[in-house]
């Protein structure tokens, strides 16, 4: 069973935010709660945490701009 | 003249009200890896201090009690219980509404609040007002983190527009300099959970802390920001405890 990585809910004011950086590299293992992702809103940066413990999927790259709740991974 | 408006936003879902107060400098926004997380378990406001955000600028004295009333006023009459979280200046903030509205409040999430560490960085709290470059405000940001690369270009953009507002700077110098003579804030009869970053520099955390106290290795300031998932984590247990 995998784990999609999503954009998470912002808050209203914001509605997508840019992939800034991914920590991990494609096909990495990661563990739950491990910062795996940097994005950045029009306000601010957030570090997105590991949803689950597995390998890593990246979906979207560095630099696209993902809206709330779009899947920008998965772990399996 | 005119008395100090926090402006509230209420940001939806439903169960005991949790309301989040920023720190100096910061606004609603500051909680973004928080606030909206959490509204399958509760009614989650988040709010601007008087001086900063969206809310007028007038702050009064500029003291942790004056911005408390403002937040009061500005409050809905809630049913309760309610949990307020507060970070920083917000924790004093919080610490003193608890006392404002001790029908509702159960229960107090306190990050790195000011008064109780031994000292604040008076630096920070003097420059913070007068900055002007984007360099300036990077460099300066840069100490309320221990991972750099969370003072985006967007957030010192937005912290540098925040500025701009015709009295924000004088409205900030003020709330600052109230902060550098804040006397330790009394503490209520209430659950409180600490939370503060081992690697804080603007407001180091005590040498004798509870043992209750979630000290996080690696995290500085921003302990919602560096590490959102504990924090968030423990204001899930304190709504659980008041429901």
């Amino acid at each position: 069973m995998s784990t999609q990585i999503l954009i998470p809910q912002l808050g209203t004011e914001i509605t997508e935010a840019e992939i800034t950086e991914w920590l991990v590299k494609d096909g990495a293992t990661v563990a739950l709660g491990d910062p795996i992702l940097a994005i950045t809103t029009t306000k601010m940066a957030i570090d997105i945490e590991a949803p689950a413990s597995g390998v890593l999927t990246i979906k979207m790259t560095e630099g696209d701009l993902a809206p709330v709740g779009a899947v920008v991974g998965e772990i399996a | 003249m005119t008395p100090p408006a926090a402006r509230l936003h209420r940001l939806g879902g439903s169960g005991p009200d949790l309301l989040f107060v920023h720190g100096f400098g910061a606004d609603r926004l500051s909680w973004a890896a928080n606030a909206p997380q959490l509204t399958d378990a509760a009614t989650v406001w988040t709010l601007d201090l008087p001086g900063h955000g969206s809310a007028p600028d007038p702050v009064g004295d500029g003291s942790a009690q004056a911005l408390a009333d403002a937040v009061a006023r500005a409050l809905p009459d809630l049913s309760g219980p309610a949990v307020i979280v507060g970070h920083s200046l917000g924790g004093t903030v919080a610490l003193h509404l608890a006392a404002a509205v001790p029908q509702v409040v159960r229960h107090l999430v306190l990050i790195a609040p000011a008064g109780l560490g031994p000292a604040l960085d008076h630096d920070f709290l003097t420059a913070f007002p007068v900055l002007e470059t984007p360099d300036q405000a990077q460099a300066l940001l840069e100490r309320l983190v221990e991972r750099k690369r969370l003072i985006a270009p967007a957030m010192v953009a937005h912290v540098l527009a925040g500025l701009q507002k015709p009295s924000r700077r004088a409205a900030l110098a003020t709330v600052a300099q109230a902060l550098m003579t804040l006397p330790a804030p009394a503490l209520p009869d209430l659950p409180i959970d600490l939370i503060w970053g081992a690697a804080d520099r603007i407001n180091p955390p005590p040498v004798a802390l509870p043992a209750t106290a979630l000290v996080l290795p690696d995290t500085g300031h921003m302990p919602q920001v560096e590490a959102a998932s504990k924090v968030n984590a423990v204001i899930r247990a304190a709504l659980v405890a008041v429901s």
